[in-house]
């Protein structure tokens, strides 16, 4: 069947190419990017060389070492603007296209409606990790240019060149990415239940919010492992030496489940859906 | 057309979750068949495993019935300047720390810390501690082993040419555990209760139950790995408590050397370092300044598992307790609060004692599920693993 698959390697295209030409997704990236870029000017700026112990974490660090400026815009941008843009995106795939009226036109190609969902995913899922990188990518430029950058400093008290700093960044950026898997997965499912894609985004994101409230209520402890919050912040594993897998072995499979969960249920909703629009 | 089906994985997929779930900790609990070991066997076998090497992950959880501690504290963990503070949150909030251990001589425990970290080196000669959220490193060298261990063995020699009793000294690890049955038995009931599993590996429970009804203590629980001797987790239970009041356990283990390197500390250049003086420099210190030693020593009333130690008048009042003010107002002053603290984390502080320390005949005093404390009026300070009440009687005496 190389002609069905090779529609689906078109359709994945097209889908990226669609989304990456939108003005809006450019606008979240920028948006993200202004996240360093704001703390490292900040930072520059107001700098009187006191550590304050306050403020997110690795703030303090960014003054010896620009380098930090990655993990603390990252530290800020997890719990809320990272889930909105997901939510943005994850809300819009299948709700936006009926919501243009263009999502018959796409099930008339013979394409099928679980291939449509997959290639819908692709695209959410691949927005994660560009989401992601910008932030790091940014950050790590713009610490770069403002401060002085060296041989980084563990957690662990031991210290690594940069070249692994390097190869950590990117350990962790791919930890951020398969922790936002889950959340797109819900958005996906969200966005098949309506017609209005707007709803689907503020629910997606919405519910990253409920799920890291409920996170934060100790009395709640026995339902902490289940919340798809739950390792959004255990990257710094990755600032260990030697490296901790356990976080991201739990966060893979959590998201997994996540993933299987709402994938499945998208499924029964879009396929057996009557489409209208 | 029929299109219910295809709702049907998304029906199946949480199903398999939920078995798999519950499967998992069926597995977990389940007993393993191990030949039958008597309780001196079992601390023989224990005795022995001391130059093991072996690392992994240890989970630690309290439930002490004490208010929650991390609410009190700011977000980034404890000012680790106050090594009291620093404690109590190791002893009472839930943690996971990576331990590498290779021998009797060289350990390392990270504490594992939501993007923080705190490490402790163990080498031969000298102990590193290092925070990763202060960036602060503590230095103290170990007196010399070998020296030490030597001047020990020719004292003993002397001493055993005195009392010939002292030749009776233990030195094997079945002598070890005799000794240590015969000095725990009378106040304990030392059994091997079963087997269990930890860390997937088959384990004996060594179970030791204080037979005194007045300690808080219900019972310790040590499991011994089969194979190796080496202790994997510890359960404290308290009287009239479900949940175990205390709980220490590898979540997983593994029984190879590990890599050297990681017991070669080095601080970062930017961290501060503190060097902790040595016992001959303190010493010296303090005979320098010529301070009075402790006039007064602490008194252990009792003995064995409700045993209580008195610290005698004046040691509240050095701590800051203004005897008779009763409340939280006086008490604040056990914080050590400095100037330039956090009000925030001042008042969080004394809300939490306010919590904690209620008004009783006599004092103020601190129940937890396994330890006690009383403030009396007078400026004593008595503790111990029984009931506020026989505090109180012991003060009275």
């Amino acid at each position: 069947m190389p002609a069905e698959r090779s529609l689906g390697l078109t359709l994945v295209l097209s889908e990226i190419t669609v989304l990456f030409r939108r003005l809006r997704t450019w606008a979240m990236i920028g948006a993200l990017a202004l996240i360093p870029i704001l703390i490292a000017v900040v930072v520059r700026v107001a700098s009187d060389g006191s550590a304050s112990g306050r403020g997110p974490a690795f703030l303090d660090s960014i003054t010896q070492n620009g380098l930090f400026v990655s993990l603390t815009a990252l530290t800020v941008a997890i719990p809320l603007f990272l889930p909105l843009t997901i939510g943005v995106v994850a809300g819009d795939t299948i709700a936006g296209e009926a919501n243009l009226g263009t999502l018959r036109y796409l099930l008339v190609a013979p394409a099928g409606r679980l291939r449509l969902l997959l290639v819908k995913y692709a695209g959410a899922a691949l927005f994660c990790l560009v989401a992601t990188l910008t932030v790091v990518v940014t950050g790590a430029i713009i610490g770069a240019l403002l401060f002085p950058v060296g041989p980084v400093t563990l957690l662990s008290g031991d210290t690594v060149g940069i070249t692994g700093y390097f190869g950590r960044l990117l350990l962790l950026a791919l930890y951020v990415t398969v922790s936002l898997m889950g959340l797109s997965a819900i958005g996906l499912f969200i966005s098949t239940l309506t017609t209005i894609p707007v709803g689907a985004m503020a629910a997606t994101a919405a519910l990253a919010a409920v799920a890291q409230i409920l996170g934060a209520l100790p009395q709640l402890e026995w339902l902490h492992p289940w919340l798809f919050t739950n390792y959004w912040l255990g990257f710094g594993d990755f600032l260990r030496q030697p490296l901790v897998w356990n976080s991201f072995l739990d966060n893979a499979l959590l998201q997994f489940g996540y993933i299987a969960v709402f994938g499945t249920l998208a499924y029964g909703r879009f396929s057996t859906k009557d489409v209208l629009s | 057309m029929n299109k219910n089906w295809r709702w049907l994985p998304a029906g199946i997929v949480p199903v398999v979750i939920v078995t798999a779930a519950v499967s998992g900790s069926a597995i977990a609990q389940a007993q393993p068949q191990l030949p039958a070991k008597t309780a001196q066997e079992l601390l023989e076998f224990v005795a022995t495993s001391t130059d093991d090497a072996y690392s992994g992950t240890v989970e630690q959880s309290s439930d002490l019935g004490l208010p929650d501690l991390s609410m009190a504290t700011p977000p980034g963990g404890t000012s680790s300047s106050d090594p009291t503070s620093t404690a109590l949150e190791l002893l009472t909030a839930d943690h996971t720390a990576q331990v590498y251990v290779d021998g009797p001589d060289r350990a390392r425990v990270q504490v594992l810390d939501q993007l923080a970290q705190r490490d402790v080196v163990v080498t031969q000669d000298d102990v590193w501690f290092y925070d990763s959220s202060t960036n602060e490193a503590t230095h103290a060298v170990l007196p010399d082993r070998d020296a030490a261990k030597a001047e020990l063995e020719a004292a003993l020699q002397q001493k055993a040419a005195e009392y010939p009793e002292l030749q009776n000294v233990p030195r094997t690890p079945a002598e070890l555990a005799t000794m240590f049955l015969a000095e725990i038995d009378p106040t304990t009931e030392v059994t091997v209760d079963g087997t269990s599993r930890v860390a997937g590996r088959s384990a004996y429970e060594l179970l030791l139950t204080p037979e005194d009804t007045a300690t808080l203590i219900g019972s310790i629980a040590v499991a011994v790995d089969s194979e190796t001797g080496v202790p994997l987790s510890v359960t404290v239970q308290a009287k009239g408590q479900e949940d175990p009041a205390f709980q220490a356990g590898f979540s997983a283990v593994d029984f190879s050397t590990p890599d050297a390197a990681l017991f070669a500390f080095t601080p970062p250049a930017d961290a501060t370092v503190t060097e902790v003086p040595t016992a001959e420099e303190a010493k010296a210190r303090m005979e320098a300044k010529d301070e009075p030693a402790a006039a007064e020593e602490p008194v252990v009333l009792g003995e064995g598992w409700s045993a209580i130690v008195e610290l005698p008048a004046g040691t509240a009042g050095k701590l800051g307790v203004t005897p008779g003010s009763g409340g939280a107002a006086g008490m604040s002053d056990i914080m050590d609060i400095k100037p330039g603290m956090d009000p925030q984390e001042v008042a969080g502080a004394q809300a939490l004692l306010d919590q904690a320390l209620t008004e009783v005949d006599g004092g103020n005093a601190l129940q937890t599920s396994l330890v006690s404390v009383l403030i009396t009026d007078d400026g004593r300070i008595l503790t111990g693993a029984v009931g506020v009440d026989q505090l109180a009687a012991a003060a009275q005496r």
